[in-house]
């Protein structure tokens, strides 16, 4: 085993730190938070390839216990790294103001800290540094951070109280529960839903994307115990049951939404539920599926929220989703962005989605079939809820405004078309994604559920 | 041998992809070079169809079977790629390819100076690798894929002039359709997978998997109904009959080679591969040709009531297609297969007339001397007066359909949506209204 992702990988967390706490209070430039990220984004890319090239899965470093590269998540913290390049990339140059960069860079270091934790006092501490912005915005009386301080401050209140209960020798049930807690709490299942989705409405969206893009409490769910051996198999089945009816809830609750971002944080909800849900299913198909629909949800959802943030500074005036905007006649590429992106969360054949989507469906048809067929409608009404959105958003007869609304920049369109291509490519071909998750899968599947282990 | 029928399926989308990419780049091609690179690939597929396939067409040839592998696996899951060519696929292909080459050269005076007329060339295109994905699937996970690409250019044809608002209303409604559709014919894959181990066609037709079927467990009866109503979903038929008439706002092009032709029968052409499935399970039959009747009953109904050219050709081709559904459930192979070939070819060229149509009719009224007797008036006489009156007024009505829809499943659906709110604490009152009287936060100083 090597231990030489951890230069690389601490190199990587002080970058992002560093450039968070510098540029928290002073505005910063483009180039410089693109240099940040982009550092990073190679270190830990060095680190995961030391990883993989040592053969190192789901394991800890042996030069430090805590914290390390390992091939099983390593591939999931260059997906972020590549996120954050695409905000700071696309992001308006308005969100480039102090505090929100700053707050989005110590975000990602959080992020990276929980993905490269070994144990569960060091994700905490990630967790905790992720929540930094939203507390040290509350306290600088910024009520639009407030509504997202239950899921981003509240999951690790809970977190931490899930530690100490276990520090203290407590029931393993009682452990259990309170990380289900956290989970929930963070992933904004019911019945936190309506928090995060609030927290989406209202919150800067770079922020948001970053705090609930990043997935910690799927990863929490992969890292405990309860998902390796299905611990407390009641409560798991609990608790699959109330990810699967977060699922449908918010997917219904966005048939009959209207405002953009609270849409898309059902939506996004719902698909997060997803990627638990397949993870708690604790078959093949289900993890794997959950763990590439992790990635969809990850590239495309963040390509989803950065058009919005685009349209949002391009279109001044307050609730200006309530007419139909009619915006495809001058901005046909954010459009077309904006339908691929929504489609590929819906699972259209020919990218990633679909792939996922497939697995997931089929996982959950193994454990039992209408689950199987409530996720595949859960799907069908995500996908007629963001289509409608698009419809009202791009369709129709413009608005009536003095200027028509500007296209995508090519500084804009560069990025989304990677992120499109990379979706589009990977799902085309999806073999070697597919492999990419082997590692915690083979952690995480009991031999029995193997194939030709048992059945 | 299998390569050039892989690439002649392969063209369209690459050509989509092409397209798309320099489109999405700033890079606009011009219509000469999208209309030729069109029709060229069009008939170019067609030319490799036709060398590639005419030997299978011989008494007693073994129809032509592409494995590549698994697309992706995990677990017991795999999703094969494989393709099958036989004589009940050769006519589609070749139909899908040589319609396609019509319509695309039609296309080009019909759209000539359109804002929109790369984004019609290229769904065209991607609907094309759609149709020939469906055409010589050899497996229901390729038949999917293919299937889904043709339901969403469908719609994205359908809401093609954007700038009115009902094409872009019936568009959403439309999506919404095909959506639900999709989740039976999901639903079937992944039960033949899990119940059967294979998806491959003709697996699903085979005894073993028919006897394994039919053990008591009424495995086949429920993938054998959620085919059905995945096919009726894609042909516009029994509980999905609404749909194809709000789909006539598309182009007339679209709306010839969709609805005319390739996209609607579809849904037939997928009950046609997996008949031995069907046939084996004595409800999903009947069901099947109720469904198939009673369709083709309120489209001829409907048919003879509306007075907008494109709608009534519509309801005219949902009756056609009930027809090949009841076809299909009396164990008929050939007779569907034509009909359907026969029905696609004369049904494009009407709709590719409808806008000539009064034109046309003044022509052979002149023609005929001025005295044109009236036609169709055969089945009303078989009915008494009163019930011709009580049937008209449900055809002007639409069939009573979006009534009832609305009445018992929309608005239901959306009083459960709503009430849901109460689970959450911080939801605004009116549904859609943000919690202050501000667009977003990143607004405030």
């Amino acid at each position: 085993m090597s231990a030489s992702s951890f230069p690389y990988l601490s190199l990587a967390i002080l970058a992002m730190l560093a450039g968070g706490i510098m540029s928290w209070r002073a505005q910063i430039r483009r180039s410089h938070a693109v240099a940040i990220v982009l550092t990073t984004t190679l270190l830990v890319g060095l680190g995961f390839w030391t990883a993989v090239g040592s053969g190192n899965p789901w394991q800890a470093d042996s030069r430090c216990r805590r914290l390390g590269i390992d091939s099983g998540t390593g591939w999931m913290m260059l997906v972020l790294c590549l996120m954050d390049l695409l905000i700071v990339l696309v992001a308006p140059e308005q969100d480039l103001k102090r505090g929100i960069v700053g707050g989005a860079l110590i975000l990602s270091a959080g992020n990276l800290i929980a993905y490269a934790a070994h144990d569960l006092t060091t994700m905490w501490s990630g967790w905790i540094v992720g929540a930094m912005p939203f507390l040290f915005g509350a306290l600088r009386r910024n009520q639009a951070v407030r509504s997202a301080l239950v899921p981003a401050v509240g999951s690790v209140l809970v977190f931490g109280m899930a530690l100490a209960a276990q520090a203290a020798g407590a029931r393993p049930l009682t452990v259990s529960t309170l990380i289900l807690v956290a989970i929930a709490l963070r992933k904004g299942i019911l019945p936190f839903h309506g928090w995060v989705v609030r927290a989406f409405a209202e919150s800067p969206l770079v922020w948001i994307m970053l705090l609930f893009n990043g997935h910690l409490g799927g990863l929490l769910l992969l890292r405990h115990e309860i998902a390796r051996h299905g611990l407390e198999q009641g409560l798991v089945e609990i608790a699959s049951g109330i990810v699967i009816l977060s699922a449908i809830v918010c997917s219904l609750r966005a048939v009959v939404e209207a405002n953009p971002r609270r849409l898309l944080g059902y939506l996004f909800i719902g698909q997060s539920g997803l990627v638990v849900g397949g993870v708690l299913l604790a078959n093949t198909e289900g993890i794997t599926g959950a763990l590439v629909h992790w990635l969809v949800v990850v590239i495309a959802s963040s390509g989803l929220f950065v058009l919005l943030r685009i349209l949002e500074r391009r279109i001044a005036g307050p609730e200006w989703w309530r007419q139909p905007q009619g915006l495809g006649v001058s901005a046909p590429r954010l459009a077309t962005f904006f339908l691929l992106f929504s489609l590929t969360l819906a699972g259209l054949p020919g990218t990633l989605g679909y792939c996922s989507q497939e697995l997931l469906f089929t996982g959950a048809a193994e454990h039992s079939i209408p689950l199987g067929w409530t996720l595949a409608l859960t799907s069908a009404l995500n996908a007629i809820s963001v289509f409608r959105l698009f419809t009202h958003l791009f369709l129709g007869v413009p608005a009536n405004r003095a200027l028509p609304l500007p296209d995508l920049l090519p500084r804009e369109r560069w990025p989304l078309v990677v992120s499109l291509v990379l979706l589009i490519v990977t799902g085309l071909f999806p073999a070697r994604v597919m492999r990419l998750p082997e590692a915690p899968v083979h952690e995480l599947v009991t031999p029995a559920q193997m194939p030709g282990g048992g059945h | 041998m299998s390569l050039p029928i892989l690439v002649a399926i392969l063209l369209p989308g690459l050509l989509f992809l092409g397209l798309s990419l320099l489109w999405l780049l700033g890079l606009v091609p011009g219509e000469r070079g999208i209309a030729r690179s069109s029709k060229g690939v069009a008939l170019l597929s067609w030319i490799l169809f036709s060398i590639e396939t005419i030997p299978i067409l011989r008494p007693l040839a073994a129809p032509l079977r592409l494995d590549y592998g698994d697309w992706f696996a995990s677990g017991h899951a795999h999703f094969g790629l494989s393709l099958s060519v036989d004589p009940e696929s050769l006519p589609m292909l070749w139909l899908a390819a040589l319609l396609t080459g019509l319509v695309a050269s039609f296309s080009v005076r019909y759209l000539h100076r359109d804002r929109g007329f790369l984004r019609f060339f290229s769904l065209l295109n991607l609907f094309t690798f759609g149709a020939y994905l469906v055409a010589a699937a050899g497996s229901l996970d390729v038949l999917t894929v293919g299937w889904e690409l043709v339901g969403i250019t469908s719609v994205l044809l359908i809401g093609f002039f954007q700038l009115r608002p009902e094409p872009v209303h019936n568009a959403a409604r439309v999506f919404a359709y095909y959506r639900i559709a999709d989740v039976f014919l999901i639903a079937s894959v992944l039960l033949s997978h899990l119940w059967f181990g294979t998806a491959r066609l003709d697996a699903l037709s085979s005894g073993e998997v028919l006897s394994k079927g039919l053990d008591g467990t009424g495995r086949i009866h429920w993938i054998a109904l959620f085919l059905i109503l995945a096919a009726c979903g894609k042909s516009s038929i029994g509980p999905f009959f609404g749909w194809l008439p709000r789909a006539m706002e598309g182009p007339t092009p679209s709306s010839a080679i969709f609805y005319g032709a390739i996209s609607v029968h579809l849904g037939a052409f997928l009950l046609l591969r997996v008949q031995p499935l069907l046939l084996a399970s004595g409800p999903a039959t009947l069901l099947l040709i109720v469904l198939g009747a009673g369709s083709a009953f309120l489209g001829t109904l409907l048919h003879r009531s509306s007075c907008d050219a494109k709608t009534s050709l519509s309801y005219a081709t949902q009756s056609q297609i009930g027809l090949i559904f009841v076809e299909i459930g009396l164990g008929w192979v050939w007779i569907p297969m034509l009909h359907i070939v026969g029905h696609s070819i004369v049904r494009t060229a009407q709709f590719l007339r409808a806008p000539s149509m009064l034109h046309d009719h003044h022509h052979v009224h002149a023609a005929a001397g001025g005295r044109l007797t009236p036609t169709g008036g055969h089945l009303e006489a078989l009915f008494p007066r009163g019930l011709q009156i009580w049937l008209y007024r449900i055809a002007i009505d639409g069939g009573v359909y979006d009534t009832l829809l609305n009445r018992f499943l929309l608005r239901p659906i959306v009083a459960v949506a709503r009430s849901l709110a109460v689970l959450e604490p911080s939801a605004p009152a009116v549904s859609g209204a943000s919690s202050g009287n501000r667009s977003t936060p990143e607004h405030q100083p």
